[in-house]
């Protein structure tokens, strides 16, 4: 029995050194495809003039939803913010979904509201809406005050009072650049089978704000944004946006994305109550869109970028992460049917069971991973050799990808000017591998625990503030 | 000589904008957006403005309102400068009180013109 | 044997290190190239800002400018360039053309465009849409042929600048060849021709073709407004049975403002289909007039609340009886939907209008 527990735990250490091959692998041809498909995309760019769409006018109309509970404090910053994006024709619906503390207040004084009868008209049903307010002198803020139904619910009221073309998913405490809304609408100017875009989330800890906009980016001063922000390009920009070229986007970030109004109402819209709605209707939006129109598809802007505010305290950090490895598991179990399922292309085929794989179960496979290899250590069951081998990869490769997403950015995006931050990023990516991305490993398989031993939540983030200047 | 005042945002087009106007006489002070400038017309004498609508902070719009509604500087004649083409939004500015409406494409004769015209 | 094990590691950790210190270099040096190319394209600017506004003020001619720059200073001066002739027009943008017809420049540009790397190539195929000649409107043709999509696309923009419009069929012939034919792409390309286009389109319109190609030649007369087109298009509109081409057809006649398409558009509103009959209110508001007043407000009770919505927007401008018949019906006290819908559409009017 000893024996077979022995021999298990031998030929575990081996699995887990494949699997980290594997993985670390296919991240790396991820981040190299992505890094082509960047070059492509800003080479494009470079010789593209947007603003062009201001004198033909072949733009299209947007609604920006700005989902709001509890935002008191920032709200009316953000909302003015936005209010100075430059595009053509864009409205601004701001839906308090029912916010227990004063955001309605605030948001009728300053901006005049003025409240107008609700239209017997519902192309998605939500909860109860109490009240929409036009507002004087604000010709594109529209405001919505809604019974509390979730992030996902409040969407959903404001796409059905939008009678633009596309809509626009904007976390209130999202900070966007004064040409977000052109970038992220264009590829829906040039392409009619685009439904969905999402933007590129970054750092904004350590970056200096005036009048909600970003004026200095700078590197979070504390290690754990740093890590942040290793990790947010090594698996949000270069991991996930490698799969762009296959159609196989499964998330666009909710704090920043895109939609084509008909393609959300023809799935029915978000769904209610649903941990990690970003992921959910994006899987739905591939099931159901592609079904009728095979060439529907769902991409990436790098350059659309949206600045958010990361957990700096482990506590926060946990619970953020726990709670998108349920709504990574919610979206895939809803959807199984794209499971190697050939009518999906590579989606079905490689991205999907890719997911189940090294997203869902991935973290699970990890951590047991490192809790017999430290067993087996002691008990003497693998060699020197092996350990150090093992120990190597695990961490070596992890090193070399994180520092290729350094390099990458510097090749693409490069948005750090200062090249002390950039050498502090090249510290922090060696040092991401060294116990912060096995701690967020933990958090996932505790959410993944969590999630089948019924404890599904959310958790509410503190705001910290960024620094004004 | 007459002064000018010229906000927009686009360096490129404030550089010559700047160089023709002083060129043909005028005095050019400029910003690139127009927090301060209602301020600046009341504290320095001013004899017009040229101003891009969407700049940052304050709508090119909204600031010749905040202009015609202050009795010190609503005199000042205000030239709207403007990639946006659509007739609402012209109309918009000309009811506000614009003295002339320009979309970019644009002229810098026409704008001269313009200029002389009202100054 | 331990020993033997520190060496493998000790020698893993110096390959780490290595690799580690190749990257750094690396990156650094890629800084410091793109650092430096910042650098001059702000130096060249600072250094002939001047010297370019005062070729535009004055009667110099472009070859006085241009053969003081060397041609090493080609890309900078290019750079510089594009934010003015994109946002500028008339005399300056002649003066600027000029540069690019008269001097050494569109040798340059047309050498450039023989590149193997795309990037230059691209770069100047953008570019060569300023020079004004003949001969650079047949190279760019040529470039069509590219399989690359890139080089295709920014040689379409180019030619649609300079109003070629006999590539026309190329443009659709490539949508055509893909998976799905896509409108707004197709769209894209063709608003940035100017009205010379329009003629052409409305003889294509009599030959037969797709309904998605309809459709966009639709659209884009609806966007130059180009009346002439109206004869053509009413047998379309009027035996087509694709919904598209149908509501593109009734917003191109909502845009010319033909007082004649009145009745056109009195069939269509008869019609059953909401969005049919959406698209049919719009226009008839925007030609305004009156005629089809009687129309407009019954569509308040049609049974689709688009439609209805519609037509309370239409009765807020189109003629003083139906904006008093819709005050009317908004001053009322009850649930209503026509009475909610009219009482919605009043407040709106009156917040958006007075400010």
């Amino acid at each position: 029995m000893i024996e077979l527990l022995k021999h298990f735990i031998f030929s575990y250490n081996y699995f887990f050194l494949y699997y980290f091959l594997l993985i670390g692998s296919i991240y790396i041809v991820l981040s190299f495809l992505a890094f082509s498909n960047l070059k492509k995309y800003f080479n494009k760019r470079k010789y593209k003039d947007l603003k062009e769409v201001f004198r033909f006018k072949n733009y299209k109309s947007i609604s920006l939803i700005v989902p709001a509970y509890n935002e008191g404090a920032g709200i009316i910053s953000s909302v003015q913010a936005l209010l100075q994006q430059e595009y053509p024709n864009f409205q601004i619906i701001v839906v308090n979904d029912g916010s227990t503390d004063q955001t309605l207040n605030i948001l009728k004084e300053n901006f005049n509201a003025v409240e107008i009868p609700i239209l017997p008209f519902h192309k998605i049903s939500t909860a109860k809406v109490n009240a929409v307010y036009l507002c004087k002198g604000y010709k594109n803020l529209i405001i919505v005050d809604k019974i509390n139904g979730g992030k996902a619910d409040a969407i959903n009221a404001g796409i059905d009072i939008s009678e633009n073309e596309l809509i626009v998913v904007v976390d209130a405490d999202s900070i966007l650049e004064r040409d977000c809304l052109l970038k992220i609408s264009y590829p829906f100017v040039e392409d009619e089978n685009i439904a969905a875009v999402g933007g590129t989330v970054r750092i904004a800890n350590g970056c200096e704000l005036n009048k909600g906009f970003i004026t200095k980016i700078g590197l979070s001063k504390s290690w754990l944004g740093k890590f942040q922000v290793v990790e947010y390009l090594r698996a949000f920009v270069f991991g996930r946006n490698g799969l762009e070229s296959l159609n196989g986007i499964l998330i666009v970030s909710g704090a920043f994305s895109c939609f084509r109004k008909d393609a959300i109402i023809e799935v029915g819209g978000f769904l209610k109550g649903c941990i990690g709605e970003d992921m959910e209707i994006i899987v739905r939006m591939h099931e159901l869109l592609r079904k009728t129109n095979p060439a529907s598809k769902i991409s990436f802007v790098p350059d659309a970028i949206c600045w958010t505010e990361a957990p700096e305290n482990l506590e926060i950090l946990k619970r953020q992460r726990k709670r998108w490895q349920k709504g990574t598991i919610v979206s895939l179990l809803l959807h199984k049917k794209l499971l190697l399922n050939p009518r999906y292309g590579y989606l079905g085929m490689l991205v999907f069971p890719y997911s189940v794989l090294f997203e869902m179960i991935g973290p699970l496979i990890e951590v047991f991973g490192y809790i017999i290899f430290i067993i087996s250590l002691i008990l003497g069951i693998v060699s020197f050799n092996f350990a150090a081998i093992f120990l190597g990869v695990a961490i070596f490769y992890g090193v070399i990808l994180s520092l290729l997403s350094v390099i990458f950015e510097e090749l693409t995006f490069r948005k750090y000017p200062l090249t002390e931050h950039l050498l502090e990023m090249f510290v922090f990516a060696i040092l991401e591998n060294l116990g912060y991305r096995q701690f967020t490993s933990l958090c996932r398989v505790v959410g993944t625990i969590e999630y089948f031993f019924g404890h599904t939540h959310w958790g509410v983030m503190e705001k910290k503030g960024f620094s004004q200047s | 000589m007459k002064n000018i005042l010229l906000l927009e945002d686009d360096p490129a087009i404030t550089h010559l904008l700047k160089f023709k106007l002083t060129r043909e006489g005028y005095s050019v002070s400029n910003f690139s957006n127009g927090e301060n400038a209602a301020n600046y017309l009341i504290e320095n004498k001013t004899d017009l403005v040229i101003s891009d609508i969407m700049m940052p902070i304050i709508n090119g719009i909204a600031l010749l309102k905040e202009i015609k509604a202050d009795k010190r500087i609503s005199h000042i004649p205000v030239i709207l400068l403007s990639a946006i083409s659509q007739d609402e939004l012209v109309e918009e500015g000309l009811k506000a009180g614009a003295a002339g409406y320009l979309t970019k494409p644009f002229s810098v004769e026409e704008l001269l013109k313009t200029v002389k015209r009202l100054i | 044997m331990f020993g033997f094990h520190i060496i493998y590691i000790l020698l893993a950790l110096f390959i780490l290190l290595m690799i580690v210190t190749f990257f750094v270099i690396f990156l650094l040096i890629t800084r410091v190239i793109i650092n430096r190319r910042q650098k001059k394209q702000i130096a060249f600017e600072n250094a002939w800002r001047e010297n370019i506004f005062e070729y535009l003020y004055s009667e110099q001619e472009p070859n006085e400018l241009i053969d003081r720059i060397p041609a090493s200073k080609y890309v900078y001066l290019l750079g510089f360039l594009r934010d003015f002739l994109l946002n500028l027009k008339g005399n300056d943008l002649d003066k600027l053309a000029r540069l690019f017809t008269d001097t050494s420049l569109k040798k340059y540009l047309i050498k450039r465009a023989g590149s193997i790397s795309k990037k230059k190539k691209n770069e100047a195929i953008y570019f060569l849409k300023y020079v004004n000649d003949d001969s650079v409107k047949i190279l760019l043709k040529k470039f069509l042929a590219s399989k690359n999509e890139l080089i295709f696309r920014t040689t379409v923009e180019s030619l649609s600048y300079l109003n070629e419009t006999d590539i026309i069929d190329r443009i659709f012939e490539f949508f055509a060849g893909k998976k799905q034919f896509n409108i707004d792409g197709a769209l894209s390309m063709l608003v940035k021709f100017d009205r010379s286009i329009c003629p052409i389109l409305t003889n294509m319109l009599g030959t037969k073709k797709s309904n998605d190609i309809l459709h966009v030649i639709i659209m884009i007369l609806r966007h130059h407004r180009y009346a002439e087109a109206i004869d053509k298009l009413l047998p379309i509109m009027i035996n087509s049975g694709h919904k598209d081409v149908i509501i593109e057809s009734i917003k191109y006649l909502g845009e010319i403002k033909d007082p004649d398409s009145i009745n056109t558009l009195r069939y269509f509103l008869a019609q059953s289909k909401p969005a049919v009959s959406v698209a049919a209110i719009e226009a008839a508001s925007k030609i305004g007039h009156g005629f089809l007043e009687d129309i407009i407000i019954s569509k308040l009770d049609d049974r689709n609340l688009e439609v209805k919505i519609a037509a309370a927007r239409a009765m807020s401008t189109y003629s003083p009886n139906s904006r008093a018949k819709l005050l009317e019906l908004s001053r009322q006290n009850s649930k209503n939907e026509n009475v909610i819908i009219a009482k919605r559409i009043t407040i709106e009017n009156s917040i958006l209008t007075n400010d």
